[in-house]
């Protein structure tokens, strides 16, 4: 596999849906041959972020971009850029192999590339069922398919490790370790911090749409035991409290 | 472009949902003309004009023409089935330039929509000439004419498709879509026939240009004589044809030019 990992620049990035405020002045970037986690607590404005990287929604003000350029302005989006958004994103009608070959079809890559994927993957066996009857584990692994269709050296997953058993966590953890070690750009979103300390190298910590802190892991979480208790430091000296902030907009 | 109509393609064959369709477009050709053709639009309840009068067969075809509401739900299901089941993301990641996805879909179903309109149509001719045959009733119009009717119904069945993608673009919600569908093609306008004044609208509206293309005139007709008003006139067959291509140009407008900068959350 080829992958060139881009940095991903987000600038002053403000997002207002209505009254709510969802991101404000937020800016960090990720730097590509790392595992980048990007969290905080559900409605911190993770998946705003996200989707405005992606331009799926469009910033009240700032900006974002990936190797320079705004995401509608890259050449072959599907080719830089690989995105895992939902959970599921599949029509329930249609099988795993059909739904790659659409998306095949779309961003102008050979059906040969779609059983390569399967199989990295580990779909090949449930490959012609049809996806309203996958699992959560089978879910996520076609979204990475989805993903990684074009071969891209950024990938931006949100909560890729969303209701996954054990076993599954730790397939992820190595499958996501590994497209880094490619060089690839890898930002993960999640709110479970205890989780993913042993996936990421850096670290974006927000709440309330406002950045906490951000760095290498190791420098930061330092002499604290573990993120989550930086975490708690961190967010104590600026008031609200986790089990508050799990309200709004995610 | 050719990628992405490529990928509509894919999407609509993977389904169930085209071949189940195209099932519903003989059934529904096949059954309507069926049952009126070998009952005899005569023998109902309310007669209606024989078979062998032009008025007859033109009332038969006309009928077929009040199940537009299928292939306009189908249109609308090309977009909302994609915001339902969120694939809209991916589909706008692989092609930021939303139009492009839009005016695939447009191109795509219109192949659909005339595959939908076709399968109904030749349905329906066979089941009346052969109903027809049967009953051994020489019909009020030509052969030729029957057959161009029945051309005229497929292209207007296909336009509703189109119709549908517009609707589908502007409401995004598969409910919402159903609704407002239901509600205009079976409440909405049938009512406004009704009512005095309003119904001067009728020929105006996606069912009155549909009437004028099919030469169908006895609803109108017959709604007129029951209130003792005189009927709506329908525009000629060409102007209706124009009008309806109208309604489809501006759904398409709708459908490409909507998505643009909304954003999907």
């Amino acid at each position: 596999m080829s992958a060139d990992g881009l940095t991903v620049e987000v600038s002053r990035l403000t997002k207002r849906f209505g009254a709510v405020t969802a991101v404000q002045e937020l800016s960090f970037s990720v730097r590509p041959g790392v595992v980048t986690g990007f969290l905080g607590p559900n409605g911190a404005g993770k998946t705003t972020t996200i989707r405005a990287i992606l331009d799926l929604v469009t910033p009240t003000s700032g900006g974002t971009t990936i190797g320079g350029r705004r995401y509608r302005d890259l050449p072959r989006p599907s080719a830089t850029v690989g995105a895992l958004l939902a959970a599921s994103a599949f029509h329930p009608g249609h099988t795993a192999r059909a739904h790659l070959r659409t998306y095949a079809a779309m961003g102008g890559y050979p059906d040969r590339r779609v059983e390569e994927l399967l199989q990295l993957l580990g779909l090949a066996e449930v490959a012609d069922r049809r996806t309203g009857g996958f699992s959560t584990g089978m879910r996520q692994r076609l979204g990475l398919a989805t993903a990684l269709l074009g071969d891209p050296g950024v990938l931006l997953l949100d909560e890729p490790g969303n209701g996954l058993d054990p076993e599954g966590t730790a397939w992820l953890r190595g499958f996501l370790r590994g497209l880094a070690r490619e060089g690839r750009t890898v930002l993960v979103s999640s709110h479970q911090l205890s989780e993913v300390e042993q996936l990421v190298d850096d670290v974006v910590l927000i709440q309330r749409g406002r950045k906490v802190t951000a760095g290498p892991l190791a420098e930061l979480v330092g002499e604290h035991r573990n993120l989550e208790q930086l975490f708690l430091r961190l967010t104590a000296a600026a008031g609200p409290s986790l089990s508050t902030a799990g309200e709004g907009i995610s | 472009m050719i990628r992405l109509i490529d990928a509509e393609f894919r999407r609509l064959l993977a389904t169930r949902l085209w071949p189940v369709a195209l099932l519903v477009a003989v059934l529904s050709g096949g059954t309507l003309v069926g049952l009126l053709t070998l009952l005899g639009p005569e023998n109902l309840d309310q007669p209606l004009p024989g078979l062998d009068t032009a008025a007859g067969v033109r009332t038969v075809i006309g009928f077929v023409g009040y199940t537009v509401f299928i292939p306009v739900v189908l249109g609308t299901l090309a977009v909302t089935s994609e915001y339902r089941h969120r694939t809209i993301d991916t589909t706008f990641l692989y092609a930021p330039r939303r139009w492009q996805v839009l005016l695939a879909k447009l191109v795509v179903y219109a192949g659909y929509g005339l595959a939908y309109g076709l399968a109904l149509t030749a349905t329906g001719a066979a089941v009346l000439f052969a109903g027809a045959a049967t009953r051994g009733v020489t019909l009020g119009l030509s052969t030729g004419t029957v057959l161009e009717l029945f051309a005229r119904l497929a292209l207007t069945l296909a336009v509703h498709m189109l119709i549908g993608v517009g609707i589908g673009a502007l409401l995004r919600n598969q409910v919402a879509a159903l609704a407002v569908v239901f509600g205009y093609f079976y409440l909405l306008e049938p009512l406004l026939v009704l009512i005095p004044g309003v119904d001067r609208l009728y020929p105006f509206l996606p069912a009155g240009a549909t009437a004028a293309l099919t030469g169908f005139s006895y609803m109108v007709d017959t709604v007129a004589a029951e209130l003792g008003t005189t009927p709506v006139p329908l525009m000629s067959p060409p102007l209706g044809g124009v009008l309806l291509a109208g309604y489809a140009a501006v759904a398409a407008l709708l459908a490409v030019a909507l998505p643009m900068r909304r954003d999907v959350s």
